[in-house]
């Protein structure tokens, strides 16, 4: 049965899958041609003044990426979940309606854990081959909180879209996005270096957010 | 006769709306059973209860021996839900939705399901989004047939259905409930199509049921008389003669479980003049409008 569900989610999410994992690795060519022209046009001392002492993130590119692709997964992902009420072919299943949610949910996470990982991969190979490994390691550290800001906006787009009561869907939006917002407050490296872990615990919350609506469609929000 | 469907003293409001308070029914096993009412009595709502979709305020509804809003999951797999407009996955093509559903039933029925799609000449990688209602309408069916249930809910089939459609839904059904001996709770607004169907009803009217009889008892015993008067009748009551009445100009029409003979001698006892009093069937379509009004 997980495989089933795990069928039907791909089914949903594959050109999102898909066009993400692209569009990824585009930006991460551009930040290495980026970062070589920079080296290439410019002596290495102003290019050190210039992404190190003037806290020029030559990654900021890849800021809202990670929530912009959680995003429009959690919209494609249950969007079609809520069209005509299709949630309740999901929940007549035979399967636990917890676990479809959890499943459904955790499938959408593994897709933004992946993006994360080959963002973090893209990121060590550039710095890798331009810059020293301390400068690498705060870029990764640097770019933890996007990542997590992926994990946290695809919960709570999932719980808006999930959620059948307008007044809910208000309530996540008002006391979830503080959260994400924060997490975008940096404004060179190594800023998140040691609240990086609380914001991970309180991202972990998250997690059984979509739990909330799930237990709303399924006893009695339909009318 | 063991009951697949119990509903006792079950109540719903929406709020300060109450839509109806305390229903009791039950539906046998192997029957065809139809829920008939019109829009907003709340056939709605009890079709979402017996899904297990809405929680009742008041009462109880045992579906297969279980709370009908805390179905076990292996309870759910004995039970085939038909949505209104013949929701499914339309995302998926024809072959997609089967091997998703495959997965979850032990005694899938391939055969059926393929059965129904190859008579409607569309290819396996057809997408559901790109089919006719009446096409949806035959996957939703097909699904249902092959997962094998016991209970069959079936909410307004015939939405968006043309008449081949409807009748092509309704062969499949019959031949398919009565061969594997199946219970059916239906509902649909083409009331005419439930004559053929279904073996017992309910008719709902504002917040009660109004009726509950097999259907050919309810043909049987139902009739519609009608008569003209000199001048103009007082309105009559309703009561155990009367179910309804209507009239136009100086012709009228009662509705009456009552005999021929027991209907004229009530209107005889109103002091007017009865003329040209006579008799017409009914088929279950009027009888539903002369039972419950058109207003």
């Amino acid at each position: 049965m997980f495989k089933a569900i795990l069928y039907k989610e791909w089914l949903k999410i594959r050109w999102v899958v898909l066009g993400s994992i692209l569009a990824v690795l585009g930006f991460l060519v551009y930040i290495g041609l980026n970062v070589r022209q920079y080296f290439e046009m410019n002596d290495p001392i102003n290019v050190w003044i210039f992404f190190v002492q003037q806290k020029v993130l030559y990654y900021s590119i890849l800021k809202y990426i990670p929530v912009f692709i959680a995003i429009i997964l959690a919209v494609v992902q249950f969007v079609p979940e809520m069209v005509k009420k299709r949630y309740r072919l999901t929940f007549h299943l035979p399967f636990s309606e917890t676990k479809s949610l959890f499943i459904m949910s955790f499938i959408g996470m593994g897709h933004i854990l992946l993006v994360s990982v080959i963002l973090l991969l893209g990121l060590t190979i550039i710095g890798s081959i331009y810059f020293p490994v301390e400068l690498t390691a705060s870029s990764l550290v640097s770019v933890l909180p996007w990542l997590l800001a992926g994990f946290a906006s695809y919960l709570t787009t999932s719980a808006v879209v999930l959620d059948p009561s307008w007044k809910y869907r208000v309530l996540f939006v008002l006391f979830l996005t503080p959260f994400i917002q924060s997490l975008f407050l940096e404004q060179g490296y190594y800023e998140y270096k040691y609240s990086i872990v609380f914001f991970f615990l309180i991202s972990l919350l998250f997690g059984i957010i979509i739990l909330f609506p799930g237990y709303r469609l399924r006893k009695g929000s339909v009318k | 006769m063991e009951n697949v469907i119990e509903c006792v003293n079950l109540t719903h409001s929406y709020g300060n709306k109450l839509i109806y308070k305390d229903l009791n029914f039950s539906v046998q096993k192997g029957k065809i059973f139809g829920i008939l009412g019109k829009n907003g009595m709340g056939k709605t709502t009890t079709i979402n209860i017996l899904m297990g979709f809405l929680r009742p305020t008041g009462g109880n509804c045992y579906v297969l021996g279980e709370e009908s809003h805390n179905l076990a999951p292996k309870t759910r797999a004995k039970i085939g839900l038909l949505f209104e407009g013949h929701v499914c996955y339309e995302f998926m093509t024809v072959a997609q939705i089967e091997k998703f559903y495959s997965q979850f039933f032990p005694n899938w029925r391939k055969d059926l399901y393929f059965g129904l799609i190859d008579r409607l000449g569309v290819t396996y990688d057809h997408k559901i989004s790109n089919m006719s209602c009446g096409q949806r309408s035959q996957v939703a069916l097909g699904l249902i047939m092959a997962q094998d249930p016991e209970l069959m809910i079936l909410d307004d089939y015939s939405m968006g259905l043309d008449a081949g459609y409807r009748m092509l839904f309704i062969d499949y059904l019959i031949d398919y409930v009565r061969e594997n001996n199946k219970t059916v709770f239906m509902t649909s607004h083409i009331i005419q199509d439930l004559e053929q169907i279904i073996d017992d009803a309910i008719i709902m009217g504002r917040q009660k049921i109004i009726l509950q009889m097999p259907i050919k008892e309810f043909l049987g015993s139902f009739h519609q008389y009608h008569f003209s008067v000199d001048g103009r009748l007082p309105d009559l009551d309703f009561d155990d003669t009367v179910a309804n009445w209507e009239s136009l100009k100086n012709h009228y029409t009662v509705y009456s479980f009552k005999s021929e003979k027991d209907v004229k001698n009530y209107m005889s006892n109103k002091s007017v003049s009865i003329q040209d009093f006579h008799e017409t069937s009914m088929n279950l379509e009027h009888a539903f409008i002369g039972l419950t009004g058109k207003y």
